[in-house]
């Protein structure tokens, strides 16, 4: 019966629907698919719904119909894998490259994923670090800076996106921002960490991005140091010790 | 591992428990205004499945208010009426959930949610067979051991029923009880949805629910969809407890006495004090059943 009544919510098809349907009481065809379609509509708004939530500036961004018309499409091709609704959507980014009406919109897939990998930031554990005065102290203490290890809480993630979603995200998020001076198609380099309890994005230069990228494989100082002259160790520093994303500073 | 102290229940002017007054939804948008007022409702109550993440807003706020008040866990992806074995992995998370929170009862729903690895976001009916039956008690069984603990199954909204169905829903669920040793988690806004949408008279069903076993009593708030043929009551949760459903609690509080109760709410959320109201209404109708049958007593 399972089986039928899976089948059943994800097609319109009435053959498909007919050994279920002739399992419901009503007094006519009408009335037993109307009976069903509550159902199939509570599956498929609860969780477009759910995916408004967890893509709320990509439904900002396109508007409320031309989203619920992918979210749909998503719905009925990848339906939920667990009933975790904050972890659905993992392969929404994907599905909206291919997204035939979305083509003009180059950066939404971009966007999305950024997205989603923000929630996911958000629904993990906090992460140990050093606190801004703890990180200081550390590094005004070293005896060797070239001795020094830097290490990245483990949460923290690089991105690298060919559109600047990250400025288009935190616009979105202060409502007087004026986006009609935002250049969208420009590679943008972000940090992905966790302040407090939330996922938050910090935009980071080309040559900060390589040198954090480097720290994060191997966290001696001394050897992710970029040859460019225009990399400024003590800015790069200052901002990372003021986001707050080491684990731990130590000399070896 | 978070760990969470016991509620205080002597020495501070903190609410009292989930048995002496009416609880409430615990959703997001209150978190702040719980905190900074710690309103007097009785408990609140969760959604397992927003609980599960290993940080962020939901497991912070949980542990604060749980500090302060009772909180009860309500399942809403287990799939008991499921045709297949259970999620173990979904299963384990609910349990360290439940390990953690310590609630005063953990309920789920009789219905399915999941078929192969799917998950459908609502709970979908069973038809009242022994087949069924049978596999349903093995899963209540299957949660009750891990839990280790009695879980309440909650009575179903239903928009059809099976043809194939051979028992009443009542008789379903009396013997579910009987099998298992559950307890049940009555809602009062399912029986009247229910009933309305098959043609029923609500207080006929609970004439024959087993409503020894209810532990547990939900009122919510629906939408009617006049344009359907036949009409059909739908089970939102995003109004108000409608008149009907008031009059069928205070009916049902009359038959079993006293029942620790919940407003509950999932969607259109208004401001807290429209749910604390809701609850005092609630606590209202429970004082007042109290006090008939007191002075009946003497």
């Amino acid at each position: 019966m399972q089986q039928q009544f899976s089948q059943a919510l994800f097609s319109t098809n009435e053959l498909e629907q007919e050994d279920l349907l002739n399992d419901i009481k009503g007094h006519s065809l009408a009335e037993r698919t109307q009976r069903l379609n509550v159902y199939r509509n509570n599956v498929f708004v609860s969780l477009m719904e759910a995916l408004g939530e967890i893509f709320p500036v990509c439904k900002q961004v396109v508007g409320d119909a031309f989203f619920n018309a992918m979210a749909r499409q998503y719905v009925d091709r990848h339906p939920p894998e667990s009933a975790i609704l904050s972890e659905y959507g993992d392969q929404f980014s994907e599905f909206v490259s291919h997204f035939f009406a979305a083509q003009s919109l180059p950066y939404l897939a971009s966007l999305c994923d950024l997205e989603y990998r923000l929630l996911q930031m958000t629904h993990s554990a906090e992460p140990t670090h050093l606190s801004l005065i703890e990180a200081q102290q550390r590094l005004s203490q070293a005896s060797n800076p070239e001795a020094l290890q830097l290490l990245l809480c483990s949460q923290c993630e690089l991105l690298s996106y060919p559109y600047t979603v990250g400025k288009l995200y935190l616009a979105h998020k202060q409502p007087q921002q004026d986006l009609s001076q935002l250049q969208l198609q420009q590679t943008e380099y972000l940090m992905l960490t966790k302040s407090g309890l939330y996922g938050c994005i910090y935009p980071l230069s080309s040559i900060e991005f390589e040198f954090i990228t480097t720290l994060k494989k191997n966290p001696s100082l001394s050897q992710a140091l970029p040859e460019s002259e225009s990399f400024d160790l003590g800015q790069t520093l200052a901002k990372l010790i003021t986001w707050e994303v080491f684990s731990d500073i130590y000399e070896s | 591992m978070m760990t969470f102290s016991k509620p205080q229940a002597e020495g501070k002017s903190l609410p009292s428990g989930f048995a002496q007054q009416t609880g409430i939804s615990l959703k997001p948008c209150y978190y702040e205004q719980i905190l900074a007022t710690q309103p007097k409702v009785g408990f609140f109550e969760i959604h397992a499945e927003n609980y599960l993440s290993d940080g962020g807003p939901a497991r912070h706020y949980l542990e604060k208010i749980r500090n302060l008040y009772d909180i009860t866990v309500h399942g809403v992806g287990l799939s008991l009426g499921g045709d297949e074995k259970l999620n173990l992995e979904h299963l384990e998370r609910v349990a360290r959930l439940v390990e953690r929170v310590q609630p005063a009862v953990f309920s789920e729903h009789l219905a399915w949610s999941t078929h192969q690895q799917y998950f459908f976001n609502d709970l979908l009916p069973v038809p009242y067979t022994e087949d069924r039956l049978q596999r349903l008690c093995e899963h209540v069984d299957q949660v009750q051991a891990r839990l280790k603990r009695q879980i309440l199954i909650e009575n179903p909204s239903t928009y059809f029923e099976f043809c194939s169905s051979a028992m009443e829903e009542t008789d379903f669920i009396a013997e579910l009880v009987k099998r298992t040793g559950c307890g049940l988690l009555l809602d009062v806004n399912n029986v009247d949805v229910s009933c309305f949408n098959h043609q029923r008279n609500p207080y006929d069903y609970l004439r024959t629910f087993p409503l020894q076993a209810v532990q547990q009593i939900h009122l919510a708030g629906h939408t009617l969809d006049e344009k359907a043929q036949p009409a059909l009551k739908i089970d939102s949760h995003d109004q108000p407890v409608t008149t009907d459903v008031w009059h069928l609690y205070q009916h049902t509080i009359e038959l079993i006495g006293d029942r620790p109760t919940l407003i509950e709410r999932d969607g259109n959320f208004p401001e807290l004090s429209v749910l604390r109201e809701e609850a005092v209404m609630a606590d209202r109708i429970r004082a007042l059943v109290k006090e008939a049958q007191n002075a009946a007593a003497i």
